[in-house]
């Protein structure tokens, strides 16, 4: 029997607001955070966004930081989410020194990079600008987040996209289960970016109204932004330091779409694979499942073709699925951590989150869960992240027995 | 018992000859302080409605990754896993310079879409159908290095039984002159594209596995030392010649009580974040060809001339107290 | 027309970088998409892109672009009738 791995501690930023408690009383009162562009500086301004609403200033003088950090929004956010999951793990210096960083993100610092990048193809260039470009690349940005918490033994950053997070996660949980580490903090952090924003722009997904995953009229994505950090942690040293557990991430697996790099396939085969080996992995036949948090972006693609994969697994009876993405927007590269934490909430609190913005079904009978079910006895949950270039994955977490009942 | 992982092929694009091992015997050399890579052929890989919508790194990706399938004798692996510090670099920058330049309007959506870090990964898939697993790594010098662990403990495992693992990255002449500020320890910057095919059983040729990978956040030069043992004979060290770069190597070797053997690579194939999977290419071509060119070795450190090569470890300094080693053994 | 016919056809060359083309080797009435030159959806968001710069057109739902960028017949027809410069 291979090393069980367990959740424990969370830390989450995004438009529901700042830690785990905000998240959860955000997610219950169950309005979308969706809104105007307040902090980003852009002219699309007729795209809804989910934005962290705090600027740069106010993030760094809360972190107490200065520059370089102070412009890397992604960095910020990062260390406010990865923060809040060591704290509550209670991890010590010397836990970190047995740990593995593992973060996700596309953009890192390229917000930092936009402010310095005319002057920069210029090749009048000052010694800030390039200075400024120190910070700015996927590993500097996760070194710097490492760096805030201490000393770990092994850092590495994962980029695939919208699954980044989800990625780091697997990775994290391999560490572990080689023994390599004891615990693992991993997940992603993603800024809005204009570099993003005009990208999704171009391929016209992005909805100028609020978002509306799994309805037949949805006409794509609202961009968000935040950060989530989970620490897994090997059982043997769970329980040997007596720490409280959240859950247990009992399975998980990526798959390539392998069909086109911003398309999902029609019968939605990466999606299929990653979710039927991750609950292979898990052990439980598809109907023990209590809640999938779908990828969901509201696009017209993603969504079509993630619910033909949920039937190839499910079939007729499709069990309780929402799509978080309208409360948040799509955080990109962190959209897998931060729903894997609304995951732990439906496991520990027992909230299922609706999926706002629904009006009519795509097809007969997929209907998604409409109102916020409170009081749930929720044992698994799978929570999908797919990227673009189908780099598609899954996690299945499940409540914690010390007595293996499976 | 854990699976072993032997190395069934390596390919490269770079400074030198690309998809070849003309570099062992007539290296090319290079003045000043930036080369680009030597292009591939494309004709008979890649077909010209695909071509048209990729950028160089892609192109280099693509042919790297059939020339090492090829000769592996693997046609699909079980997974893709793939590291690149800073993606496809050419049309990022496009992209960006049409937005700072010319605004948020009329952006082109290829460029977009072939933008991101994990663009390389996913077109070898797209290309091969290969819906195994899939991922990849950004972490400066230790991108490849975090994509060889990962499929290295995969294999191990048994998770896989085979898998396409690489590095890329493209350095566009703007970029060079940014890494140049940003990266005072470089001294030569090239472009490097490298793919190897790693599988659970061994192939037809000499069997070269890799027998560890180990990747530290938070190690002295003499833990680094404690961590290399007696059998460490034959190092290749990320040394370029630059005293910024290479005084964290110089402390290691220094606290190491027996004398090493010391190679470099990066006057060869130059630095880029992905220069380090040049160092697993160098190694396994040496391993598998019984090869240890003079103007590879740094520091002669007993190792006898025509003395049969058994293992080398490749040692990576990423930067204050990151360092990667990896041991590759021939059996 | 004819001379806007030509005029698309080598930008539709530049845009989606047909480097091996001529405009020659394009069939103004030859499908776009599919058969004939085997163009897809990537192809259809270049393609309004190009339109917005060159003409002034802009399509907000790529949907529309399907009857439209048929053939080069059909979007000179297009053009013609709707553009800004």
């Amino acid at each position: 029997m291979s090393e069980r791995i367990l959740v424990t501690g969370a830390g989450i930023v995004s438009a529901l607001g700042r830690g785990v408690e905000a998240t959860y009383g955000a997610l219950l009162q169950g309005d979308s955070r969706i809104g105007r562009v307040r902090h980003l500086r852009t002219e699309h301004v007729e795209c809804p966004v989910g934005e962290v609403d705090m600027s740069n200033e106010e993030m760094a003088s809360l972190l107490g930081v200065s520059y370089p950090v102070s412009a890397l929004r992604t960095v910020m956010m990062g260390m406010m989410a990865s923060r809040e999951a060591v704290d509550m793990a209670g991890l010590d210096v010397g836990d970190l020194s047995r740990s593995a960083f593992i973060s996700g993100t596309t953009v890192g610092g390229m917000d930092n990079t936009e402010e310095h990048f005319r002057a920069l193809m210029d090749a009048e260039a000052t010694d800030a600008d390039y200075e400024a470009m120190k910070y700015n690349d996927c590993g500097a940005s996760t070194d710097l987040m490492a760096g805030a918490l201490g000393h770990f033994r092994m850092v590495t950053s994962t980029s695939t996209a919208c699954s980044s997070a989800a990625n780091a996660i697997i990775l994290g949980a391999n560490l572990i289960r080689a023994g390599l580490v004891d615990m693992a903090v991993v997940g992603g952090s993603e800024a809005l970016t204009r570099f993003h924003l005009n990208g999704f722009n171009t391929l016209m997904i992005l909805d100028t109204e609020r978002c509306r995953p799994f309805d037949r009229d949805r006409r794509g994505i609202n961009l968000g932004e935040g950060a989530a950090y989970l620490v897994l942690e090997s059982e043997r040293s769970a329980l040997a330091r007596r720490a409280r557990i959240l859950a247990e991430l009992c399975g998980y697996a990526n798959a390539c779409d392998a069909f086109h790099q911003t398309a999902t396939s029609e019968n939605g085969e990466g999606a299929f694979l990653a979710m039927s080996r991750a609950l292979s992995m898990a052990g439980i036949a598809p109907e023990r499942v209590d809640y999938v948090n779908a990828h969901g972006t509201g696009t017209p693609n993603n969504d079509v073709c993630e619910l033909a994969a949920m039937r190839r697994i499910w079939g007729e009876h499709l069990p309780p699925f929402s799509s978080t993405k309208a409360f948040t927007g799509h955080t990109t590269s962190a959209s897998g951590s931060i729903e894997a934490v609304i995951c732990l909430l439906a496991i520990m609190r027992g909230l299922i989150p609706r999926n706002i913005g629904w009006g009519n079904p795509i097809e007969e009978g997929a209907v998604p869960v409409l109102d916020n079910v409170e009081g749930a006895d929720v044992r698994y949950v799978v929570d999908n992240s797919f990227g673009f270039g189908g780099n598609d994955s899954s996690l299945v977490f499940s409540k914690y027995n010390d007595d293996n009942g499976k | 018992m854990a699976n072993r992982c032997y190395i069934r092929s390596v390919a490269q694009v770079s400074c030198q000859q690309p998809l070849c091992d003309d570099w062992l015997s007539a290296p090319l050399s290079h003045d000043g302080s930036y080369a680009g890579a030597v292009e591939p052929q494309t004709r008979g890989v890649i077909s010209p409605g695909d071509a048209r919508r990729m950028g160089k790194i892609l192109k280099r990706t693509v042919c790297t990754a059939y020339s090492a399938l090829t000769s592996s004798g693997i046609e699909m692996p079980d997974a893709i896993v793939t590291g690149t510090g800073m993606g496809c670099m050419e049309n990022s920058e496009k992209f960006l310079t049409d937005l700072v330049l010319n605004g948020e309007h009329c952006l082109k959506p290829t460029l977009f879409m072939q933008s991101t870090h994990n663009t390389i990964s996913s077109l070898v898939a797209i290309t091969l159908k290969c819906h195994g697993y899939n991922n990849t790594y950004s972490h400066g010098a230790l991108s490849f290095d975090s994509a060889l662990l990962d499929a290295w403990l995969q294999l191990r495992s048994g998770g896989i039984a085979s898998a396409l693992v690489g590095a890329h990255d493209e350095v566009t002449p703007s970029l060079a002159r940014i890494l140049e500020h940003t990266h005072p320890e470089y001294a030569f910057i090239s472009e490097t594209s490298m793919a190897a095919v790693l599988s659970a059983e061994a192939g037809e040729g000499p069997a070269v596995v890799v027998e560890d990978v180990r990747m530290a956040n938070n190690w002295t030069a003499e833990d680094v030392a404690a961590y290399l043992g007696d059998e460490d004979r034959v190092i290749i060290a990320g040394t370029n010649g630059n005293a910024l770069n290479d005084e964290p190597y110089a402390r290691v070797l220094d606290a190491l009580d027996a004398p090493r053997t010391v190679l470099r690579y990066k006057h060869v194939f130059g630095e880029n974040f992905s220069a380090p999977a040049m160092a697993f290419y160098v190694g396994a071509t040496l391993l598998t060809r019984q090869a240890m060119p003079a103007f590879l070795v740094e520091k002669d450190g007993g190792h006898g001339a025509g003395a049969p090569l058994e293992s080398v470890t490749l040692l990576n300094h990423a930067g204050l107290a990151a360092w990667s080693v990896v041991r590759l053994r021939r059996l | 027309m004819e001379e806007l016919i030509e005029q698309l056809k080598a930008q539709i060359i530049e845009v989606l970088n047909l480097e091996d083309m001529t405009p020659a080797d394009i069939d103004a009435n030859a499908p776009l998409f599919g058969e004939g030159l085997g163009l897809d959806s990537i192809d259809v968001l270049e393609l309004i892109v190009m339109l917005e710069k060159e003409y002034g057109i802009r399509l907000s739902n790529p949907a529309e672009g399907k009857a439209i960028f048929a053939s080069v017949a059909t979007i000179a027809d297009y053009v013609s009738k709707n553009r800004k410069k």
